[in-house]
């Protein structure tokens, strides 16, 4: 079952005080939250547990929750936790935290923290140097994470975030917002407001003070290669009259219309490839488009000039590298991204490619 | 392609070479002439064609007959005649044992029981012409040439075939097959009449006689094929045949054939076909395969 409703922090601790198992073969003994304790330090509750089969000997854990479970809540929790232990300063009591979801990446990194984590869905990790350790993972998010932004490496808000890896330091979120608008697309200020704050809870991008500037540019180029979707599209086959340059390039008289040649058929603008089939140009709008070209209409795909897709996907139309004769082909992001999408070929074309993608 | 592993290929090029000698305008149909092309652009993979050779599942099929299409001239030419006569005997090729292939069938034995079998096939005249005579099954030379003449088998489907033949060379041998439309004409039909036979009143593909059915599956898969290996020049040049012969029987026939066979998904030629092409490149085919026939979209 998935439970959509927004989880508070009240939430979490009352699943601590119902739930009898705290980590399996770990169960609770007692909770206390400060209602019932005074000397918690700061944290939200304390936990006695024991091993099942030795009740005698029990594990007391100070506990910290957290209602998300993005990167930056985890690191926060973390960070919290063990200050109120070292506050506290009782060896004998060990750092907990709990959140609605721990991924198996969340796990492995909390591994490295010496800080217990469990979730609401039976994954954890309980470490206890010396004396306990217990690791479990596999269980599915029950409580998928409903941040401002539904998806910022997707759509309109993968914009703000591409826009990184040609300028990668902003002074203020307003130049980052006239950034983004300069290279025409449009997006309002509370937009990429809300794709900042998603992209720093992932720990992508930092803003300290007003700068804004990223952090893990290697984690944005698979977040946004995993999330290129790009929405269904019909497709056409075209027969051209004219040269394929000239015949495209007057798709540049209707401003309005938005086009590119696909990061799948640009990739020999950045690098030697050799690619079979028929080169694929996005297009905004299949009407405008057609007004336009002088074609007609190939059924064999094989004997087409061009395949035009038809896809509001602003990725496609972003940043594009505009040659002499008015072609605009993908970007080499763009085209990255394609390419990490494709067959082995491509992937390995992908690879190569990699290395001149950073800012 | 490594055509002198090819045993056919070996027996059949040199006799090949005789003929053009004889008349330039012979054509090589059939699976063979399939087997050709499709090798050929095997080896010639720039060719492009409405689906390219590299994306086919299927691969070439080998066949131990070879069917010729002749000009009706070649018929009534008493010298051709008696030429081909000869280059078939110099080349070890005689004349079928049964009874109604005698003079358009002619046997090569080959080693280890093997046989070669070359059959001539030309359209039926229009009209008594001048030295040439039909029978029920065959067309040729009038007065009889005897063992120093050949026949052809009348076969009402190579309509058009003299027209926009294929041409391209194999081993610096130029070999010449027929224009794809009245390919599918002699294809269609051929897939039509043998399912007919062995399935006069049910559409279950796995019921029926053995021969009849197996030879239906494969008329209906060369037809595709045959579609599959088209190249744009050829498309056009199919467009000028129809145009030519769009008033015959035989073209209404493979018409309907077309709409009978491949109409409905889950007719018997469509589900056999099917499975030699992903969906995307069967539906090309198809497509193409209406519009030579001038029918419309699905």
């Amino acid at each position: 079952m998935i439970y959509t409703k927004k989880i508070s922090e009240w939430a979490v601790i009352e699943y601590l005080l119902k739930a009898q198992v705290l980590l399996a073969p770990l169960k609770c003994n007692s909770v206390l939250t400060e209602s019932s304790c005074n000397d918690l330090w700061g944290a939200d509750a304390m936990i006695e547990a024991y091993l099942e089969g030795n009740p005698m000997e029990r594990f007391p854990f100070l506990v910290e929750a957290k209602s998300q479970n993005t990167p930056q809540s985890i690191l926060n929790a973390v960070a919290q936790i063990k200050s109120y232990v070292e506050r506290k300063d009782s060896p004998d009591e060990y750092p907990l935290i709990v959140v609605p979801y721990l991924s198996p990446e969340h796990l492995k990194n909390l591994e490295n923290t010496c800080v217990s984590g469990i979730d609401m869905c039976g994954n954890g990790i309980i470490q206890i140097p010396n004396r306990l350790l217990i690791y479990r993972t596999g269980n599915p998010n029950k409580y998928p994470s409903s941040r401002k932004i539904s998806n910022p490496y997707r759509g309109l808000a993968a914009i703000v975030a591409r826009v990184f890896f040609s300028v990668p330091q902003f002074e203020s979120l307003k130049h980052l917002h006239e950034t983004v608008n300069a290279r025409k697309v449009k997006i309002s200020l509370s937009q990429v407001s809300k794709a900042v704050s998603a992209l720093e809870e992932e720990l992508i991008i930092a803003s300290p003070k007003k700068s804004i500037y990223i952090l893990d540019p290697e984690k944005l180029l698979l977040k946004l290669a995993a999330n290129w979707k790009p929405q269904k599209r019909s497709k056409i086959y075209l027969r051209l009259r004219d040269k394929f340059e000239k015949a495209l390039s007057r798709l540049n008289d209707a401003p309005e219309l938005e086009w590119a040649v696909t990061g799948e058929s640009s990739v020999q603008q950045y690098m030697s490839f050799s690619e079979g089939g028929v080169p694929i140009v996005a297009v905004s709008k299949f009407a405008s488009a057609m007004n336009l070209i002088d074609a007609r209409i190939e059924h064999v795909p094989n004997f087409a000039d061009v395949c035009l897709v038809e896809s509001a996907e602003p990725g496609y139309y972003f940043e594009n590298l505009i040659d002499v004769e008015g072609v605009r082909w993908a970007s080499k992001l763009q085209t990255w991204i394609e390419l990490k999408n494709g067959d082995s070929r491509q992937q390995d074309a992908a690879s190569s490619l990699y290395q001149y993608l950073f800012p | 392609m490594p055509y002198q592993k090819d045993i056919l290929w070996q027996h059949f090029q040199p006799i090949w070479r005789a003929f053009n000698i004889i008349d330039d305008r012979i054509l090589v149909a059939g699976g063979y002439g399939l087997f050709l092309k499709e090798n050929w652009l095997r080896d010639n993979q720039s060719q492009k064609t409405v689906i390219p050779i590299k994306d086919w599942i299927e691969s070439p099929r080998v066949t131990q007959d070879i069917d010729l299409i002749l000009e009706l001239e070649i018929i009534g030419d008493k010298l051709k005649q008696e030429r081909l006569t000869k280059a078939l005997k110099e080349h070890a090729f005689e004349e079928t044992e049964k009874e109604h292939g005698k003079r358009w069938q002619f046997i090569k034995k080959l080693a280890e029981e093997k046989k070669l079998a070359v059959e001539f096939h030309v359209q039926p005249p229009n009209e008594d012409e001048q030295n040439i005579t039909t029978t029920n099954l065959s067309v040729k030379h009038k007065p009889s040439l005897g063992k120093k003449g050949i026949h052809g088998r009348k076969n009402r489907e190579a309509i058009g075939s003299h027209l926009y033949p294929q041409e391209f060379m194999v081993e610096n041998t130029n070999i010449r097959i027929p224009n794809t439309l009245t390919w599918t004409v002699m294809k269609l039909t051929a897939a039509k009449d043998n399912w007919e036979k062995c399935q006069p009143n049910t559409k279950d593909v796995n019921t029926g006689n053995g021969f009849n059915l197996s030879q239906a599956r494969k008329h209906a898969g060369d037809v595709f094929r045959s579609v599959a290996m088209m190249s744009e020049a050829e498309r056009s040049a199919a467009d000028l045949v129809f145009d030519e012969i769009r008033e015959s029987n035989e073209l209404q026939i493979a018409k309907q054939a077309v709409q009978d066979l491949f109409e409905k998904d889950e007719t018997w030629a469509n589900v056999v076909i099917s499975k030699n092409w992903d969906q995307k490149d069967f539906n090309t085919i198809h497509d193409q395969i209406r519009s030579l026939y001038r029918l419309p979209s699905l």
